[in-house]
């Protein structure tokens, strides 16, 4: 064989030889389409640990001057559910899940990141914050992640002492101000809020930290 | 006039139809249009049942004392009964800092509790008063409170009944008048808020204390009358929902 008729063939078989070497990823198996989505699979749902509590609006005792406004008018407190769950029938894949309820509206979001401070307070806490997005959701069995209506984001903030045990919850919100408007996400936003720490339920262990 | 002349009157009155007359206005007084409340007379013995049976209302020995003033006390009780916290009350074990609360008081713990978490005040910084009478402004806020209404407050009582559907205008208006408001009273408004909407919910009170605090047996509330189990929702497919629905479970109590 002629080598101008070789070499093509050679890079065909290293081309093919480097595809089959390549490790595949999950997210890998559904790579990011057009509009920058990525999935991977899961089936089921294990809890891990669950929370609810109550916020409120730190503006919440701004004068209320009738009964409508007191009804209508927005010092209600933010209900959040929040909680750690395993994914999959291997419990691999953990996923941090929340939804901030108030009235009939209501935002939901997935983790995508968090940070650690294992010695806050001269080492007597940890301090977990973990920053979740709304455009990162769960469609049929895959994870996506569509941040085209902005970005817009849920830092929850955990201080526990060493034996795990729940010493302060703070809650706060950041809009890119991106995409449609979403007037329940902007109010969250612009207000800042304080957890009633009495109003905590929980169940199964938080996580102490690495 | 003459002892012969009044006995004839009488004849005429007594032809006449006078006590004919007399027992109509009788029967008529006796079998008038029930009031909602205020008229003093014990009328909600059978919602009262009602209350006890679901675990939201107890009596003494001596029965429900329906005609009996109700206290401040006893509205603090009340009021952590209908929001599903009375267990949590006793569990929490809150002191109290009323100097007319002694921690024997049958009441101590709901009143320092619902004092800690803000739904009831003082008469004053230092004094409770436990055993003074509550009125039905007072009573329907509460109620209003457990509902969700928390901005609630008992000079507006009667515009907070019309924007939640917890009573008529004309049924709240005749509680808030009252000038003594006793335990029967009570019975009418917190039977009624049993089947009242939650602030900003689909859901009732009750079906809320069955569902969501289990603090009231679905099998008493069935048996109420004032509870349908609701057909079973359809799963969703929604992922989201379904990691929301196994968080809200696994709070459950």
């Amino acid at each position: 064989m002629k080598w101008h008729y070789r070499l093509p063939m050679i890079a065909a078989l290293l081309l093919y030889g480097l595809f089959c070497l390549t490790p595949v990823s999950a997210e890998e198996k559904s790579p990011a389409d057009a509009s920058g989505k990525l999935t991977y699979e899961f089936n089921e749902i294990h809890v891990l640990y669950a929370a609810e509590f109550l916020a409120y609006p730190e503006t919440a005792a701004l004068k209320k001057e009738t009964v409508t406004d007191s009804v209508y008018s927005s010092s209600e407190p933010l209900h959040v559910l929040y909680g750690v769950v395993s994914l999959g029938a291997g419990g691999d894949r953990k996923e941090e899940f929340i939804r901030v309820g108030e009235g009939s509206e209501f935002t939901r979001a997935l983790s995508v990141g968090g940070s650690w401070d294992n010695y806050a307070t001269g080492g007597e806490y940890r301090v977990m914050s973990t920053e979740f997005a709304t455009g990162k959701t769960l469609e049929g069995t895959s994870v996506v992640k569509d941040y085209s209506a902005g970005w817009k984001t849920i830092k929850l903030t955990r201080t526990l002492d060493y034996a795990g045990q729940m010493k302060g919850l703070a809650l706060s919100f950041k809009w890119d101000l991106a995409g449609s408007a979403d007037s329940f996400f902007a109010k969250l936003a612009s207000t800042s809020y304080t957890v009633d720490m009495d109003s905590l339920k929980q169940v199964g262990q938080q996580e102490v930290g690495p | 006039m003459s002892r012969n002349t009044t006995k004839t009157n009488y004849k005429h009155l007594w032809k006449s139809g006078l006590p004919a007359l007399l027992v109509l206005i009788l029967i008529f007084v006796l079998s008038g249009p029930v009031a909602f409340g205020g008229t003093g007379a014990i009328q909600h013995q059978e919602q009262a049942a009602v209350l006890q049976q679901l675990q939201l209302f107890q009596g003494s020995t001596q029965g429900f004392d329906l005609d009996k003033v109700f206290t401040r006390a006893q509205g603090s009780v009340m009021l952590l009964r209908l929001l599903g916290w009375e267990d949590e009350a006793l569990k929490a074990g809150v002191k109290t800092n009323f100097s007319d609360v002694q921690a024997s008081h049958w009441a101590a713990s709901s009143i320092a509790y619902a004092n800690s978490k803000g739904l009831v005040k003082g008469v004053s910084g230092t004094r409770f008063a436990p055993n003074e009478t509550m009125n039905g402004a007072q009573f329907i806020t509460l109620s209003l409170r457990a509902l969700g209404y928390t901005a609630a407050e008992p000079g507006k009582a009667l515009e907070w009944c019309g924007i939640s559907g917890l009573l008529a205008d004309g049924e709240a208006a005749e509680l808030i008048g009252q000038k003594v408001f006793l335990r029967d009273d009570m019975v009418a408004i917190a039977y009624k808020a049993l089947s009242t909407k939650m602030y900003n919910s689909d859901k009732t009170l009750l079906q809320k204390l069955v569902e969501e605090d289990g603090s009231v047996s679905k099998a008493a509330a069935l048996a109420s009358g004032l509870y349908k189990e609701q057909p079973a929702a359809a799963v969703s497919n929604d992922p989201m929902d379904q990691i929301e629905a196994a968080l809200r479970q696994a709070l459950k109590p």
